[in-house]
């Protein structure tokens, strides 16, 4: 490991004791013109009498326990030397032990409260998590020294990161200037990087880094990361190829290059680079965690419009809705937005929330729900969470098809506030549980409102960074909906073209500020200014202190057996907070009472609203596709069942339930996908299975496929008494293919 | 067949374990089985000690006895305790008072930490169904609602010969109550675990009708015949590895139309039975 990661070596030129720094200038130097002759000079160092000395050879020479070792004994030696410590905490870092190296840091500032190193190590640690306290930190090293390089160079970062490129540029000046060649490496790789956002590349700083390291591959690994964060993984994979190519023990680079190629769809170089990057580094969990995701059993799926990866034992229940989805979503999109998907979509459904959690982490503000790299979607299957615990997974499948269409129709351009917003609000208009009623708004969760009262909302210039770097705990939330609702606005007061306007003005590389300009015309104040405007009437009705206070007397009431009171209070908790569907949703409770009161009709409606405003839990739509049904509303019920199966495709009794349904309703086609999703679940009930099969095909006209199935269902189950008389029904048509059996004694004519 | 709903602690227990023992109760004796149900006071000690006594007295080595526990168990590292009003139950009183039943027996501990309790009630002639696969697992146990859902549902009756046998209540509820944990992303705290020999005993006729008891001559004969082409369907199952395919389904199909024609006037003959008795009345 000669090198550690690239926010790793903003901290290499950190203070160290002099007579640590004396000898290994001469190696960094060697190192810096000639990368292979450098070896040697470490080597020598591993015999020099102090052990901070060995310990910074070994760890330049990769050999990272023989440093930490080393280091520990410099500690042991030096108790009031908070340098090592600091030195030793970045060593952590470097292999990703994050927890260790703040210890080390706290214990370096524990010596020397004023350790300039020691906050620089806190921020850099902070830095890797998105932690706002990145700049807190290096603002105090600027206090302690006010010319400090580093803190300069990490706060330009932190600008960049924000895309304030004016802002990062300005910082640059002195470390571009400065005396330590490893600060000025730094400055000059954020400042190729401010060339790269900026569609300037190659820049000129590439050439001036050449001349100063004839190796530096740092500088591809910099603009890579902001590459990344801007989404353009495709141009990220380039530059991490010129990272490797020019030092290729840059294996924090091929770590990155490895996660990259998956983000486009490059799944053997992807496994190639992680390969080498674990061989080469093997402390990395991200690395190791996704080699394992690689080696688990997938099938792969792949048809004109899509390519899905998923569980072997998914994939049939799956796959028909993903298919529908994508290219639902394709076509709606691409006419909404004016962008054609040029190719297949990926989508990659994880069974479990941690494999989707490794495949997406080291991602600013990355989607709870799915993420979506250009074309490729990654996000929870629907066994990882389900839609009782709040995941609704065709909704977030339609969310992230929304942003492939914005995404792609700005070359990765778009800003991550606005590519959410028109996701959102897809989901809100157009989606698989969009709100479809008549009159009203969807309902926003009372963590927006809330946030909204206490005028914690950001300008919409700003509101990237709601996503990048919240501040507060549910901030991310908080922007998601704040930007499908600013969409939701500019749709309704600038039509909605106005947002594929903006999307035209993303693509042409303006920012958000530009962006507005030009689609709307008016200025991001002005679009602030009508916004708040809007939300003031929009959420004008909503009274959350009512609402809770309705609904806990409605469930006090309800518990207490008397529902006339809970039917009352229920009922005004819905007119306190309209169309509220989240889990606190007062509907599944208004319609148990009108129910206990014994009006089914009723209860059917507060379902029904509740259904048509988006809600989506089971158990409430279990119960009005039930009601439905007893009422003789079977078209309805039927809608309803869609939407249980849809959102629940893993269970198997819903989609067997579901098949039933479309097959009374002489949909035999659509019935025979459920009753084969079903089977694929392995139910319990195999032998009603393949009756259901058999009928299904049966319907369709698929005799011998037909026969199969009851046949499978009788091996099991030989007097299964209506699969027998299918077959005696099939005997007389001749569809058996064997004709009448014979009569026997004691038949009865 | 004895019925036990023990305390529920809470009313919802309470009225949980209480209507899921009549629900068992009810489709046993649908089923024809001579049932004792006790539940709430009537749920002691000595009652369970009586009912199983009047069992024992009454039985045979060729009848069958069932035994349904439902409520919440408990298990102090030694002994499983079966909570009702007054002094518990330990496993080891049950096997004290079971041991005096010469017949058959399935036992059915629908209970927290009822595992804790197999080694005392299994014997060679018990079989042992329990929500629990220990007495570690201690939480209030979804086993007892599922298993009263299969002893109503056609799904349970995976055979499809319109009664659910305990086997496949077992399997029922052991699969949906995995289903239940999985599906809710929690971690599954009852694993309902089954010993001893195959537990073929019907608890529950989804018709309402016992197709198989022959009233008259002409239906002993038929069933007498369903049964034969049962048994020859079996033994051809059991030679399909050795036939090939299309050789082995026609044959099947052959089977199967004869039987679905035997089966088909076996119904006839039990309609008509039916519409003759409701005409003497």
């Amino acid at each position: 490991m000669r090198h550690v990661a690239a926010l790793a070596a903003l901290l290499l030129a950190s203070p160290t004791t002099a007579d640590v720094h004396a000898p290994l200038e001469n190696c960094r130097a060697l190192e810096r013109s000639d990368r292979a002759s450098s070896n040697a000079c470490y080597q020598a160092l591993m015999v020099d009498p102090s052990a901070a000395v060995r310990a910074e050879a070994a760890w330049s020479l990769g050999a990272i326990e023989v440093a930490n070792r080393a280091f520990h004994a410099a500690a042991r030696a030096n108790a009031d030397d908070a340098a090592i410590r600091v030195r030793r905490g970045e060593l952590f870092l470097a292999v990703h032990q994050a927890a260790d190296a703040e210890a080390l840091f706290e214990e370096a500032l524990a010596i020397d409260p004023q350790h300039v190193g020691a906050f620089l190590g806190q921020a850099k640690n902070a830095l890797g998590r998105f932690d706002r306290r990145a700049e807190t930190l290096a603002r105090r090293v600027l206090e302690i020294e006010p010319n400090n390089p580093t803190a300069h160079v990490l706060l330009a970062r932190l600008a960049l990161e924000v895309g304030e490129s004016d802002r990062a540029q300005a910082l640059l000046a002195g470390p571009l200037e400065a005396e330590n060649v490893d600060v000025r490496l730094q400055a000059m790789s954020l400042a190729a990087a401010i060339d790269h956002l900026a569609d300037r590349a190659p820049s000129p700083w590439e050439e001036r880094v050449g001349e100063l390291h004839a190796s530096y591959g740092e500088i591809y690994e910099t603009t890579a990361y902001f590459y990344v964060i801007t989404r353009r993984y495709r141009q990220a994979v380039a530059q991490l190829e010129r990272a490797v190519a020019l030092h290729p023990q840059l294996w924090s680079a091929r770590a990155t290059l490895g996660l990259n190629l998956l983000r486009v769809n490059r799944f053997d170089d992807a496994r190639r680079a992680l390969q080498l990057a674990h061989r080469g580094a093997p402390y990395n969990a991200e690395v190791s965690n996704t080699l394992r995701l690689l080696d688990d059993d997938w099938h792969l799926l792949a048809d004109e419009g899509l390519i899905l990866r998923t569980d072997p034992t998914q994939t049939e229940a799956l796959a028909p809705y993903v298919r529908r989805l994508v290219a639902e979503g394709v076509r709606v999109f691409g006419s909404r937005y004016g962008f054609r998907v040029p190719g297949p979509v990926v989508v990659e459904l994880y069974p479990r929330h941690e494999d989707f959690a490794v495949r997406t982490s080291g991602l600013p503000g990355i989607g709870i729900l799915g993420a979506t790299f250009g074309d490729v979607v990654v996000m929870d299957s629907p066994s990882a969470r389900s839609v009782d615990e709040g995941f609704d997974w065709a909704s977030a499948l339609w969310h992230e098809v929304a942003h492939v269409v914005t995404l792609g129709a700005t070359d990765n351009r778009v800003s991550r506030w606005f590519s959410e917003g028109v996701s959102v609000l897809e989901e809100w208009q157009t989606g698989p549980s969009r709100f479809a009623l008549d009159e009203g708004e969807r309902a926003v969760p009372l963590a927006f409102i809330k946030a909204y009262r206490e005028a914690r909302l950001l300008p919409v210039d700003a509101l990237d960074e709601g996503f990048i770097r919240p501040s507060y705990n549910g901030q991310v939330s908080v922007s998601y909906v704040q930007s499908g609702l600013l969409c939701e606005y500019i749709a309704s007061a600038h039509g909605h073209q106005a947002l594929a306007a903006m999307l035209v003005s993303y693509r042409d590389g303006a920012d958000t500020a530009t962006a507005i300009r030009h689609a709307l015309g008016i200025e991001p104040a002005t679009l602030d200014a009508e916004f708040a405007d809007y939300l003031h009437v929009r959420l004008a009705g909503i009274d959350p202190a009512a609402f809770q206070t309705a609904l806990a007397q409605a469930h006090e009431a309800a518990a207490a057996g008397n529902w006339n009171a809970a039917a009352d209070a229920a009922r005004l908790a819905v007119s306190s907070y309209p169309h509220f569907v989240d889990a606190q949703s007062p509907y599944p409770l208004l319609a148990e009472a009108e129910s206990q009161l014994g009006d089914r009709s009723a209860a059917i409606d507060a379902l029904t609203t509740y259904w048509r405003a988006g809600g989506r839990t089971t158990t409430p739509l279990t119960r009005l596709a039930d009601w439905l049904m007893e009422a003789n509303r079977a078209a309805e019920a039927l809608e309803v069942q869609q939407a249980l199966a849809l959102v629940s495709p893993l269970h198997a009794d819903r989609r067997a339930r579901l098949g039933d349904s479309l097959l009374a309703a002489s949909r035999a086609e659509e019935a025979l996908a459920e009753y084969a999703a079903y089977v694929s679940l392995q139910p319990h009930d195999k032998a009603g299975a393949h009756y259901r099969m058999a009928r299904a095909e049966h319907s369709v006209g698929n005799v011998g496929d037909a026969r199969r199935h009851l046949l499978q269902a009788l091996e099991i189950a030989p007097r299964f008494a209506a699969a027998l008389a299918m077959l005696l029904e099939m005997g007389k048509t001749n569809e058996t293919g064997l004709g009448d059996p014979p009569n026997r004694p004691g038949d009865t004519p | 067949m004895l019925v036990v709903a023990g305390l529920g602690g809470e009313p919802a227990y309470a009225e949980a374990f209480a209507s899921n023992a009549r629900a068992a109760a009810d489709h046993a004796e649908q089923s024809g089985a001579t049932v004792t149900l006790l539940h709430g006071d009537d749920a002691r000690a000595e009652a369970i000690q009586d009912a199983l006594r009047d069992i024992a007295g009454k039985a045979d080595a060729e009848d069958l006895a069932i035994v349904q526990l439902i409520g919440h168990g408990s298990w102090d590292e030694e002994h499983y305790r079966f909570n009702i009003p007054g002094p518990d139950s330990t496993a080891d009183d049950l096997a004290a008072w079971l041991a005096a039943v010469p017949a058959r027996k399935v036992l059915i501990l629908a209970t927290s930490a009822s595992g804790a309790a197999i080694d005392a009630l299994q014997t060679a002639n018990a079989t042992v169904l329990a929500a629990t696969r220990d007495g570690r697992e201690r939480n209030a146990v979804l086993f007892g609602h599922y298993w009263t859902q299969a002893l109503a549902s056609a799904s349970a009756d995976v055979d499809k010969d319109q009664r659910i046998s305990a086997e496949e209540a077992f399997d029922f509820a052991a699969q949906a109550v995995a289903g239940r944990y999985q599906s809710e992303g929690r971690i599954a705290t009852e694993h309902a675990r089954r010993e001893g020999p195959k537990a073929n005993a019907t608890l529950a006729l989804l018709s309402g009708r016992d197709t198989r008891r022959a009233l008259d001559p002409a239906l002993a004969a038929l069933v007498e015949r369903s049964d034969a082409l049962s048994d020859e369907v079996e033994r051809l199952k059991s030679q399909k590895t050795t036939l090939d395919e299309d050789d082995y389904f026609a044959r099947l199909q052959e089977l199967l139309l004869e039987l679905a024609q035997v089966e088909r006037q076996l119904q006839g003959r039990h309609e008509a039975n039916e519409r003759s008795s409701e005409d003497d009345e």
